[in-house]
């Protein structure tokens, strides 16, 4: 620690003001995030203090715990969310917000290999994992028609993602890793999404095909950076032509073929369009119970790994219960970092008062 | 203005490497994802996958949502009245390789289905032709 309070703070701060100054903010849904949490109360960082506590108590290590989640960025923006509810809390749960933030800061040092706050890039491989996938993924040459074809696969993947998870926690199930220098001018970057079969979630999804898909692409003369949630890219080149290499992996089988990819990517966003038409026929107390499911479903391996039911708490419940939360987020944009940054209207500002303290 | 140089079609959508003279755009907005297309307009003002939906159709939208993936992935370009940089609209257009333009405010309300429109990704403008 160099000032008041840890070194974290700053790159976190920087990290989701560079994130969330690209995005709308008011299309965000299928509730108002801000006004989630602050119904909550810290009725889930109580819960997420059991399961450190606990953790702790049977001796299990933060490296251990690393690998009871699934997409690196998830976990950024699960505990991004934690900071969240603290801060529009009460703020009589100090101590165990504490706990839980500096728990959370020992599992990302150890799920990056660098830019723990994804400033630029999204690296969680060691170069030996690198070389390694280079010579045992199932490589096949690229086209221009291809790299459309697999990026529209990816498109499907991601929208499968949305409908499963919607804005806040579709990073749970959809991560970009990268860019991994290969040599000479070439780039690999992997989209991952994990986690599409959630029948804990959603009974309908008993009847997917899929549960995890990868995607390896390895492409000459581009840039790349990501941010905060991986998914989140910006290139610099023409991704059709630039792409050499592809691999499609689904459950651990490869589907190279065009004509697969082709049915895959159909297949794939047809389920995204009817898993979306569900939320038509949910009553407003559903989705208020959904989002609670999603806020514990992020955390559901490591509530099983601290012995814990992973599911919503009665007083997380009841913390819901009759609360007026309305469908989207009302905000035209983010404010400037110097504003965001020192304003007690924002999390910064709540961090940097909690460490102080 | 750049040179005009003959349009190179790339896979199935109409997606033009050129620029020709064109009368001021109908709508400019944030250049979110580079290259130029044309086709003809489709207004999506709801969240529901429309079926006639045709390959090269120009997407128009609010913003995007997830439940737009089947004619995102026939789109030739996207157009949005809000949006950044990293908006859905933007990381989708960028990943598939279509122009898209964000931010423009009125894109919804000054265009309408069946115009045929040139989108400059490049420089986030869109041309009625």
């Amino acid at each position: 620690m160099t000032k008041e309070y840890p070194a974290w703070i700053d790159d976190c701060a920087r990290s989701i003001h560079q994130a969330f100054v690209g995005m709308t903010p008011a299309d965000w849904g299928p509730l108002h995030f801000f006004e989630c949490y602050r119904a909550l109360n810290s009725t889930f960082i109580a819960k997420l203090y059991d399961a450190v506590t606990a953790l702790k108590e049977a001796g299990v290590t933060p490296e251990e715990a690393v690998k009871r989640f699934a997409s690196p960025s998830g976990f950024r923006a699960v505990f991004y969310f934690a900071i969240l509810e603290y801060g529009l809390s009460d703020h009589t749960h100090g101590k165990e917000a504490r706990e839980v933030f500096d728990y959370f800061n020992e599992i990302l040092q150890r799920m990056f290999k660098r830019d723990i706050w994804a400033i630029k890039s999204n690296i969680i491989h060691t170069d030996e994992v690198i070389k390694k996938l280079e010579s045992t993924v199932q490589w096949a040459n690229a086209n221009p028609d291809i790299a459309r074809s697999v990026a529209r696969l990816g498109n499907s993947a991601s929208a499968l993602s949305y409908s499963l998870y919607r804005d806040y926690y579709v990073a749970e199930s959809q991560e970009v890793y990268g860019p991994y220098d290969l040599g000479d001018d070439a780039t690999l970057i992997i989209k991952h999404y994990p986690k599409l079969r959630p029948t804990a979630l959603w009974q309908s999804a008993e009847s997917f095909e899929q549960t995890d898909i990868k995607i390896y692409l390895m492409y000459r003369n581009i840039g790349f950076k990501c941010e905060f949630i991986g998914m989140h890219t910006l290139y610099e080149g023409d991704l059709m032509t630039s792409l050499e290499k592809y691999a499609v992996e689904i459950d651990g089988v490869y589907h190279n073929d065009p004509q697969a990819i082709k049915q895959k990517m159909e297949y794939i966003g047809e389920l995204a369009v009817e898993q979306w038409k569900q939320y038509e026929s949910m009553s407003k107390e559903d989705i208020k119970n959904k989002f609670l499911e999603w806020v514990c479903h992020a955390y559901k391996e490591f509530f099983e790994l601290a012995s814990m039911d992973w599911h919503p708490t009665y007083q997380m419940y009841a913390a819901f219960k009759g609360k007026d939360i309305p469908d989207r987020l009302i905000l035209d944009g983010w404010p400037p970092y110097e504003e965001y940054v020192n304003s007690p209207d924002w999390e910064v500002y709540w961090l940097r008062e909690l460490y102080a303290e | 203005m750049e040179s005009t140089t003959k349009p190179r079609r790339i896979a199935e959508a109409s997606i033009f490497m050129h620029t020709s003279d064109m009368n001021e755009p109908i709508l400019t907005g944030l250049a979110a994802s580079g290259g130029m297309a044309e086709g003809l307009v489709r207004v999506i003002l709801d969240t529901h996958h429309h079926e006639d939906f045709k390959e090269g159709d120009i997407l128009v939208a609010k913003v995007t949502e997830p439940s737009m993936v089947m004619m995102m992935n026939k789109a030739a370009a996207f157009v949005t009245d809000i949006g950044g940089i990293t908006s859905h609209a933007a990381i989708v257009a960028r990943e598939i390789g279509v122009p898209c333009v964000v931010g423009t405010k009125s894109a919804t309300q000054l265009l309408r289905d069946g115009m045929k429109v040139h989108v400059d990704g490049t420089k986030g403008e869109v041309y009625l032709l």
